[in-house]
């Protein structure tokens, strides 16, 4: 059984179908990239797997159980954990503190032991300001915590991104266009930070443009064009596939 | 209950309810499109009223002269209000409303200051004739007044549809960014919508003065009926204003009716219960910042 | 609790803070003794009363929904607190905390509802639920009608060792409770904003997309908010009710609702606890200077409120920020086009 499944997925707006009739499987521990020309609906079908979006029809079966039209808050408490097209942090809030927001579902004490501020309340707090120390350290912004991530360069400013959605012990983390606005140095960083990611156990599908790093980054792709899929298998494939190529050079 | 009193509910409801919708539709218009809460759109509304009043009774103008002015004054005043003071709040609705409040407690407390006795009544002979048609007698002022909610209606409907302003209205409603991206002057037609959304409300007012008692209340009265018809068509919904501006004046016209005292609280709570049911409203859109 | 208010006052309050909290303290408990002028006793009272009003809207306002309603709790409180003490026989103490906890139910009830609404329709059905919690208690009868109820009973005196008895014969003593309530209202707010419920409620009023992505519940927040400020209004009511001994219906409208707001804007929302207290002092002491221009002084607050939202849009506590900030701009920067500029900058979101 796959990770996620997702069967027959449609989605409407109005007249028009963003998504229609989608089939894929996302196997645990693989990267997966999810590209498609601008307006695909990439966005759009993780916006229903994340829970922002409800699906005209369809299914999705995330570790067995259906997830479909689930608010966003029980997907990200199941293991689903997502970045934004656009940069989405709180931008007036430090590094570190926007890292310890995503540590919400890690709380354990009662909410009226967090009012009281019980010496067993303010021990988690430490341990996961400790934890979250240790999430930038793993993505390599620690030096830089007590910034304010308005003030973050963009790159930066992209890898808190994920380093938000890691705060939620994500199984399955959904990169949206991550390495938007990076140069090739910030991109390669990228890369190598997904794989360490992949090694830790998590699975990860990313949807990106860049189609060097998408080579070098994922394990399978598929590919999605009019909201619908038009191949899927491994980058040697698709990077030889008809279809897409003609789904690329077609919309210039 | 008789066929004719059916027909007079009717009218009366139709009547009212027309003139909620030339209301609520200027706020529409403003929270829509220029993103601005301006709760002192009822005191533009009793603005027009006043000044109708006093443009018949102390200077004998004609009736659609008068409504003219007053349609001008909420013009312009809509104009002034953007450009000195909604302008630099545009999109933060808590600091509009604040200040908005604000102004609408300047302009009520003035008029009630300026002009002591806090009534007026102006009877107009053609207003207060009755007419019959099929055996029920009706107030002519009733059938003028929907006739010409009818026919500003008609005419906001052409100016969003069928001019090059309007659809610039409409752009910037659905995404502002977008439409200024198409060259399309945001700012401008801000305080466009902040003019004509005004002026509706104060030929409303206008309108309303040579049929029944104006006040300097009633423009805290009327915003908060104009609130209701909002929330019940789906705030930015104008077809929505529409519906639930007739069919709140006709809850208001059969409750009088027939509840006599009770009939505000019934209709707040059909308001409410409708809301339960359907809490965007009749024709409200899907919002995404939703709880 | 306790230990928060140890480890605060060691960690993270610098005596800096500490001594302008502790003698601001000191002197709202000496004022009554000093100028025992009943009058000025029972704007202190006022005061004390608006500004926990204010700090449950503000409450409210911090997770980002805004309420125009607010005074319909504190009617619900004020009237039941005075049922049951007169057609009941309760202790007022009891019908106190009965109160308090009846606005918490409504609030529930209520928020349960209209949470899910897009954020301006919350705003406008907050104003209907207002309007309809006043027509309640005007038209029907069993709660006094348009007239309201007077003569309600002061609260009960209260037995304390040593043979003293505080008794509520004097107006000082109902200072001093209305001290104590809003004392245990600070406390409380105090310690939610500080722990992870109050980050919780920041996150989700600046992105609630992405506090949703990190699984945030924000519909149980902001119910939690709504029913705490909902409690607030609640105890003040019942405490409001026994104080003044008559209630009525006009009282607990709409534009209390919209005073309320302001209160909490003139100081600023985002200073939690100081904004509502400064707001609520300005705005009931203003009133009172004006006095004998009666007509004249709803303009001179609609005037101080207009220019305080156009150019001090953070409320007057942003004051000292808004200075600092000018200061970078070079040497011949004064304030005015600091505040301007301030403004044109702050384009905000469609």
């Amino acid at each position: 059984m796959a990770l996620l499944e997702i069967r027959n997925l449609t989605k409407y707006f109005g007249g028009l179908a963003a998504i229609n009739g989608v089939d894929m499987n996302i196997n645990e521990s693989e990267i997966l990239g999810l590209i498609g020309p601008n307006g695909a609906g990439k966005s759009t079908l993780f916006n229903m797997v994340n829970g922002t979006d409800r699906p005209s029809s369809g299914k999705i079966t995330f570790k067995g159980h259906d997830i479909t039209g689930l608010p966003t808050h029980r997907i990200a408490k199941m293991g689903i954990g997502r970045t934004f097209q656009a940069t989405t942090l709180f931008m007036n809030e430090t590094v570190l503190e926007n890292v310890l927001t995503g540590f919400h579902l890690r709380y354990k004490t009662e909410l009226w032991k967090a009012f009281l501020h019980t010496p067993a309340c303010r021990h988690e707090d430490r341990t996961c300001r400790l934890q979250a120390g240790e999430i930038l350290e793993f993505m390599g912004l620690q030096s830089l915590k007590n910034e304010i991530a308005r003030n973050l360069p963009h790159g930066h400013q992209r890898i808190l991104g994920i380093c938000l959605a890691l705060a939620t012990r994500p199984s399955l983390l959904l990169l949206d266009e991550p390495a938007t606005g990076m140069h090739p140095e910030e991109m390669n960083n990228l890369v190598r930070l997904i794989k360490k990611l992949r090694e830790g156990g998590i699975t990860i599908v990313v949807v990106e443009h860049h189609m060097q790093a998408v080579m070098n980054l994922c394990d399978r792709l598929v590919v999605l064009n009019f909201g619908k899929k038009i191949a899927e298998g491994v980058p040697e494939e698709i990077r030889k596939n008809k279809e897409v190529i003609e789904a690329y050079l077609g919309t210039d | 209950m008789t066929g004719a009193l059916f027909v007079q509910l009717v009218v009366n409801g139709l009547a009212i309810g027309l003139i909620y919708v030339m209301v609520a539709s200027g706020l529409v218009l403003v929270l829509g499109i220029a993103r601005v809460f301006n709760f002192a759109h009822g005191q533009f509304y009793m603005l027009g009223a006043y000044a109708t009043y006093f443009l018949i009774t102390l200077f004998e103008m004609n009736v659609l002269p008068a409504l003219m002015i007053a349609l001008a004054i909420g013009v312009f005043l809509g104009g002034v209000s953007y450009r000195a003071v909604f302008h630099y709040m545009r999109g933060d609705l808590l600091r509009c409303g604040a200040a908005s409040i604000a102004i609408s407690m300047i302009l009520q407390q003035l008029v009630s200051i300026v002009l002591k006795p806090t009534s007026y009544g102006v009877n107009i002979a053609i207003f207060s004739q009755i007419i019959e048609i099929g055996g029920v007698t009706l107030l002519v002022g009733r059938l003028i007044l929907i006739f010409l909610c009818l026919i500003v209606m008609s005419g906001l409907y052409y100016l969003l549809k069928c001019t090059k302003t309007g659809k610039a209205m409409r752009a910037i409603s659905l995404d502002s960014t977008v439409a200024s991206l198409l060259g399309i002057n945001t700012v401008k037609i801000y305080w466009i919508t902040l003019a004509l959304g005004s002026g509706l409300a104060a030929i409303a007012g206008g309108a309303i003065a040579p049929l029944f008692v104006i006040n300097s209340d009633m423009g805290s009265n009327v915003i908060l009926i104009v609130f209701m018809v909002m929330v019940v068509g789906g705030i930015e919904s104008l077809s929505g204003a529409v519906v639930a501006g007739i069919l709140i004046g006709f809850l208001q016209s059969f409750g009088y009716h027939f509840l006599t005292g009770y009939a505000e609280l019934f209709m707040f709570c059909f308001v409410a219960v409708l809301l339960i049911f359907k809490p965007r409203g009749i024709f409200g859109t899907f919002v995404k910042e939703v709880y | 609790m306790v230990l928060l208010l140890k480890r605060s006052i060691s960690n993270n309050m610098p005596v800096k803070k500490l001594v302008p909290l502790l003698s601001a303290l000191v002197t709202a408990v000496i004022l009554p003794l000093i100028f025992q002028n009943p009058y000025y006793i029972q704007i202190g009272i006022m005061i004390g009363v608006n500004a926990i009003l204010a700090m449950g809207l503000v409450m409210l306002l911090s997770t980002g929904l805004v309420t125009l309603g607010s005074a319909a709790y504190w009617a619900v409180g004020a009237y039941a607190s005075t049922l049951l003490v007169m057609k009941m026989g309760l202790n007022f103490w009891l019908a106190l905390l009965v109160s308090g906890f009846i606005a918490g139910i409504i609030g529930l009830g209520v928020g349960a509802v209209i949470i899910r609404l897009s954020k301006v329709a919350f705003t406008f059905v907050t104003i209907i639920i207002g309007i309809i919690i006043t027509l309640v208690v005007g038209r029907v009868d069993f709660f006094g009608g348009w007239g309201g109820i007077v003569s309600i009973p002061k609260p009960d005196p209260i037995p304390l060792p040593f043979s003293i008895t505080i008794d509520f014969t004097k107006r000082i003593s109902y200072y001093y409770l209305m001290l104590f309530l809003l004392l245990l209202t600070i406390l409380v707010s105090f310690a939610l904003y500080k722990s992870r419920i109050g980050r919780t409620w920041k996150a989700i009023k600046l992105n609630l997309q992405l506090a949703e992505t990190l699984g945030i519940n924000s519909y149980l927040y902001a119910l939690l908010a709504f029913v705490i400020s909902a409690v607030f209004a609640g105890l003040a009511g019942s405490f409001y009710a026994h104080t003044f001994k008559t209630i009525e219906p006009e009282t607990f409208g709409f534009w209390r609702s919209i005073y309320i707001q302001v209160y909490a804007i003139l100081g600023g929302v985002d200073f939690y606890i100081s904004g509502p207290i400064v707001g609520s002092i300005i705005l009931t002491v203003l009133p009172e200077l004006f006095r004998m221009a009666k007509e004249i002084e709803p303009i001179i607050t609609a005037i101080i409120l207009l220019i305080i939202v156009i150019f001090l849009p953070g409320g007057l506590l942003s004051l000292p920020e808004v200075i600092r900030n000018s200061r970078g701009l070079g040497a011949k920067e004064n304030l005015l086009p600091a505040l301007f500029r301030r403004n044109k900058i702050s384009r905000s979101k469609n």
